[in-house]
Order: structure tokens, then sequence, then C-alpha cells
């Protein structure tokens, strides 16, 4: 899928997978006029033998763009998460603003996480980071909960939507912000 | 007390571009043709008067190289002729172990790049290759006689072959990929070195290479085994003239670090830039050992190296710290690979790249944890800095986790220098050649800081002047 950005246009992404699928998608971003901004918010959150292999390509071409694309994977069983992210910001994209991060969960010994997230910066003038974690629920705070008489699996169901929480609520419309909420609510059986 | 050298001192020079930029008159003993077919392989075997075995493998590495085809990623390969370089280049004299016995011509270019000087004041010992023979090899007496061994690649094949054959093609085998086939096809020189179970040394060992002759192809092959409780660094230093027509430099490093060993590799590489430098360096760390890889990139038209660490043993420990500096012309694509096959491995990866002038760094990097590595950790850092609006940075990192228990994080900056703190250190009375030398130094110094002073100082003084031609 190709999305083209226009001037002064404001465009925000945000999903909620918890269905895989087998073949690679690709997501092409490309922010053609000035001011232009896209924001993305994935959540992911896999069980059984679900794979998610995807691309996204953000491409800067104007002046004074703004990306910020938010992964964040949560993965039981066998599941599988594949993501390569490209965040290209060309000479003319002066001033341009981009952020790019995919934080993953593996929640079980035979889950998966590739992250690949590149960058490819053809001008001086431009803010550029990005980021990517692999790791399991941090194991004090799951104590913590515990310690105050949550039964595991509710603890862990907490600290998941946290997770996901921190991405969520810098997603500007709120009402997005409550659908995400209900969808994530509305998974609680990947936890029973 | 070490003596402290002044800031006109040059001391061991790897570093610096216009010092090394001067070329030797001097007579090669044997000269190969130009271009690569079985014969200049007999030939490089026939001179060095090898065993059987060694002469079966550069053939069959030879066959390897011709069928694979060239990577398709990474810099730009479409220039580089392999029929025009010469694969052998024997210089005049013999390898000796005093300075003063090595060929007048060849000793001179060393004398000015501060080698045997760097020797006398701070060095365990020394090895110097030019072009394609290593012409001088020292090693401490009390290093010597605890075991260590440090000599030519080439030497060691002849006088410890039964270890040499243990260790050698085991870590990158020529079916690795193209240029590890090219190299074992027609390596020469290069340094073999052995620490014997808990011998420590203390000072580090230094090997230098030249380039001298045109149209080169250098080949070194290096082999560090640190056998238990052992520790060493490793230094190396590799500079040329500047010629019209392109060289080739494609070495194999391996290193085995056995338990509870350290190693160091230093390298500061300053290739002239119609140099390619296509290089493959992997160390394996078993239990409780620690590898780290300090790589400064600061010459050459194309380098593409991604030092590698192979964490096999429980506890084994990894270190890369990149620093690479690209020019008007130039392509650093440089990089580290960190593969966890074991439990409770570390790794740490700092990688920082100034672009000026339209030059271009790329960070190429791996971080796998297989399963089973459990409680693994890693951290990779990447920090870019452009210099003005016609250089390129790009980022490639891959992160591929398939064990639960461990914990990966990896993030990655691209910035210039900011107007303000140009005009803060303006405003104190630098001019602003001086400003961004000063912020350039300071952007840099996490990786340099980690160099023997020496090397430290003068990388500086290298970035300074780099920095000082950035608007050139």
């Amino acid at each position: 899928m190709d999305i083209y950005i226009q001037k002064n246009v404001s465009f925000t992404l945000a999903g909620f997978f918890l269905k895989g699928w087998n073949s690679r998608t690709h997501l092409n971003i490309f922010l053609e006029g000035e001011y232009s901004r896209f924001n993305c918010s994935f959540c992911i959150l896999g069980s059984k033998k679900n794979i998610f292999p995807f691309d996204i390509s953000v491409i800067h071409r104007a002046p004074h763009s703004v990306s910020s694309v938010v992964i964040r994977s949560v993965l039981f069983d066998e599941s599988k998460v594949d993501s390569r992210g490209l965040v290209r910001v060309e000479k003319d994209a002066i001033d341009s603003t981009t952020s790019f991060s995919h934080h993953a969960l593996l929640f079980s010994e035979k889950s998966t996480a590739i992250v690949f997230p590149a960058l490819e910066i053809l001008t001086d003038s431009v803010a550029a980071h990005h980021a990517a974690s692999v790791a399991q629920l941090d194991a004090d705070s799951l104590w913590y909960l515990m310690s105050r008489g949550i039964p595991r699996k509710n603890a862990e169901l907490l600290l998941v939507q946290g997770f996901f929480d921190q991405d969520i609520q810098k997603i500007e419309n709120h009402s997005l912000q409550e659908i995400m909420r209900k969808k994530l609510r509305a998974s609680h059986a990947i936890y029973a | 007390m070490k003596k402290k050298t002044s800031s006109k001192e040059r001391t061991h020079n790897a570093s610096n571009a216009h010092v090394s930029d001067f070329k030797t008159k001097t007579k090669s003993a044997y000269e190969a043709k130009n271009g690569l077919n079985q014969e200049v392989i007999h030939q490089i075997s026939e001179q060095k008067n090898e065993p059987q075995w060694m002469r079966d493998m550069r053939f069959r590495s030879y066959q390897i190289f011709i069928e694979k085809p060239l990577p398709r990623w990474g810099g730009d390969l479409s220039a580089l002729d392999f029929d025009s370089l010469s694969y052998y280049v024997r210089p005049q004299g013999q390898r000796e172990t005093a300075w003063e016995d090595v060929p007048k011509e060849i000793k001179e270019t060393f004398e000015k790049l501060g080698v045997p000087e760097a020797e006398r004041k701070f060095l365990a010992g020394t090895g110097a290759q030019f072009d394609s023979e290593v012409i001088y090899h020292s090693l401490a007496e009390s290093l010597e006689k605890k075991g260590v061994i440090f000599m030519a690649t080439d030497e060691a094949l002849q006088k410890h072959p039964v270890l040499f054959k243990k260790y050698f093609g085991t870590i990158i085998p020529p079916e690795d990929n193209k240029f590890a086939a090219l190299n074992t096809a027609v390596w020469s020189g290069g340094t073999f070195l052995y620490i014997p179970k808990g011998v420590h040394v203390d000072l580090p060992l230094q090997a230098y290479f030249r380039i001298n002759r045109e149209n080169m192809g250098q080949f070194e092959r290096t082999l560090i085994i640190a056998e238990e409780g052992s520790s060493v660094h490793y230094v190396e230093g590799c500079t040329a003239p500047t010629y019209t027509t392109n060289s080739l430099h494609s070495a194999v490093v391996e290193i085995i670090v056995k338990e509870g060993a350290r190693v160091q590799y230093t390298t500061v590489q300053n290739w002239s830039n119609n140099v390619y430098n296509l290089v493959t360096k992997r160390a394996v760390a078993y239990k409780n050992a620690e590898m780290m890889w300090l790589d400064c990139n600061l010459g050459s038209k194309l380098t593409m190296k991604y030092p590698a660490i192979y964490l096999r043993g429980e506890g084994a420990r990894g270190e890369i710290q990149s620093l690479a500096l690209s020019g008007n012309g130039q392509h650093q694509d440089a990089g580290a690979k960190v593969i966890h096959c074991a439990p409770n491995t570390h790794s740490t990866i700092m990688a920082r790249s100034i672009s000026k002038n339209g030059g271009r760094s790329s960070y190429r990097g791996l971080v796998r944890v297989l399963r089973g590595a459990v409680g693994s950790t890693s951290r990779v850092v990447c920090h870019a800095l452009l210099l003005d609006g016609k250089s390129i940075s790009d980022t490639y990192p891959l992160t591929d986790v398939r064990e639960q228990k461990s914990s990966i994080a990896h993030e990655a900056s691209v910035t210039k220098i900011s107007d303000d703190q140009l005009f803060y250190l303006s405003s104190r009375g630098l001019s602003e050649d001086e400003a961004a030398s000063a912020i350039v130094n300071g952007f840099a110094s996490p990786i340099v800081k980690k160099l023997p002073m020496e090397y430290g100082l003068e990388l500086n003084r290298l970035l300074a002047m780099q920095i000082s031609e950035r608007k050139k």
C-alpha cells in the first residue's frame, strides 16, 4: 500500500493486529508536501503460530516533514514478528524530524522477533533517531504486582496493557486511543 | 614510567594522512604479473615453499572465489578490476629482527611513519609489512621466554605447523564469502599470535601494514589464539600512498579466545582514497572470555568491514567499538555482528560515524540471540554526525531474537553540529574550524579514549586535520 501525504496534511495510522498473515506486506509512506506529518502506531498481539511479516518505508521528500512510527509487539506461543523498517530522508527534506521504534516482548520460549529499523539520511539538517528492543516481561514489575495480591495472569495482563499504553496515549486523536484500548481489552482471551 | 611524547614528536603514526602520503622507490625481489590465475597462486606458494595441504587449500579457495558472485549489498564494487591488480610483490631483503638490517628505503619508510620509535617507547613487539611480505618482526625477550609466539603468518606455517593447521581457516573458511575465498587463495603476510595459558602481555603488540606499489592487492592473514586465562592487546595500523588507480586490501582475521582469556584488537585504518578495503574479521569467545574489537576507519575509497564475535561459551562477553570518518569520495560501510550462542552472554556495540564533504557512512549490524542463550543481554548504540548537506548516513541494524529470556536494545541517532554549540564555542574565542573540531573530537571521544594514549593523541590530531578541511 502506498500513501502520499501532501502539504500541511497530517495522517495518523493506528492498527491492532491479532491474526497474522503469510506473505510479507508493504506499507510505503511518501511525505511529499512541506509540513506533512505521518504518525503510525501498531500494536501486535501474537498467539499460536501467527506470523506478522511486514515492511514499513517512510520517505521524506519535502522540508519540515515529520514522521513517527511506533510498533509494539507482544508474542505468545509460537508467534513471530518479522518487521523491516526504512526511513529515508532525501536531500530536499531539510529540517525534517523522524523517529522509528519497535519494542517487542517475548512471552514464550518459541516466540521470535526479528526487528530491522533502517535509516538513510541524505541531508544534514535533520533530527532522526530510531530504537528497537526485544525482551521478556520485567521480572521485578511482575513480582511487585503479585506481592500486592494480584494473581500472576492478571499481573501480566496489567503489564502488557501498560506496555502498549505507553504509545497508545501518544496518539493525538482521543477517539482512536479509545478504540485501541478497547481492542486490547477485548483480547483478554489470549491470557487465559 | 613511560616517557611523555611532546606534541611535536611523532609517535607510531598509523594515522597522519599527509605524512603517510609518500611513495618509496625500491626494487622488489619478485613481482607477480597483474591478474589472478592458477599460475600466480602456484608462484605464491612456490615462493613461500609451502606444504602441500596449504597449496591445495589455495587452489580450492581460488575455485570458490571464481564461483561466488560479488555481494549486491553494501558499497559500489563495480569499478573493482581484479585483473588489473598485482597479487604478490616480494620486497627486497629478508625478514629481519633488527631495524638496522632492514633495507634502507624500506626502513626510512617506516621511520617516517614512526614505527621504530613507537616500538622503542611503548610496545612489547612489532611487525611491519611492506606490500606482500613482513619485512621486520620483533618480540620482547621476556615474552618469548614465556612461550608467546608473535611472528609473520608465513613463518608460523613453517615453524609451528601443527598449531597452525589446527586453527587456520576454522573461524573463517574460504566458503564464508567471496573475499574470504580470495584471501585464502592468495594470502601473504599478516600476524600469527599465540598466547600460552595464563600469560598476560601487558604492553600492546603492533603490526603495521604498508602498501607501496601501485595497483597492489594486499592480503594479509592474521590468526590469534589466546589460551585459557591469557590476555593480549594487538594493534594494527595501515596506510598507503595515493595513486590514481585502485588497490585492494582484503584481509582475514581469525581470533580464538579460550576460557577466561581476554583479547583486544585495535585497528587504525588510514588507507589512501584509492584503496578498496574489504575485510572479514571474526572472533570466537568461549566460557567467561572477553573479546573487544576497537575499529577506527578513516581512509580508503570503500571499506566493507563488520567485525564479528560469536559468544560460544557461558558468560562470554563481547564489545565492539567502531569509529568511521568518511570524506569526499569515500564510503565507510562498517558495522558489527554479535551472535549469542550460550547463556548469560553479554555484548555492547557502540558505533560512531562522521560524514563530511559528500562522504557516506553506513552502519550495518547484526545481533542474533539463539534459542538457549538464556539471560543474554545486548546493547547497541549508533550515532552519526553529518557535517554538511552533501554527506550521507545510513543505519541498517538487524536484531534477531529467538530466546525469550534475553534482553536486547538498540538505539540510533543522526544529527549535525548544532548552531548553538558552534555559537557557544565561537563566543569563547574559538574560530569556526576550532569549534567544529572540538565538537567532533567530543563526539568521537567515547571511542578514542579506549585507545592507548599515544594512538588516541594521533587520532585526535588526524580528526582535527580532517575537520579543518571539511569545507574543501
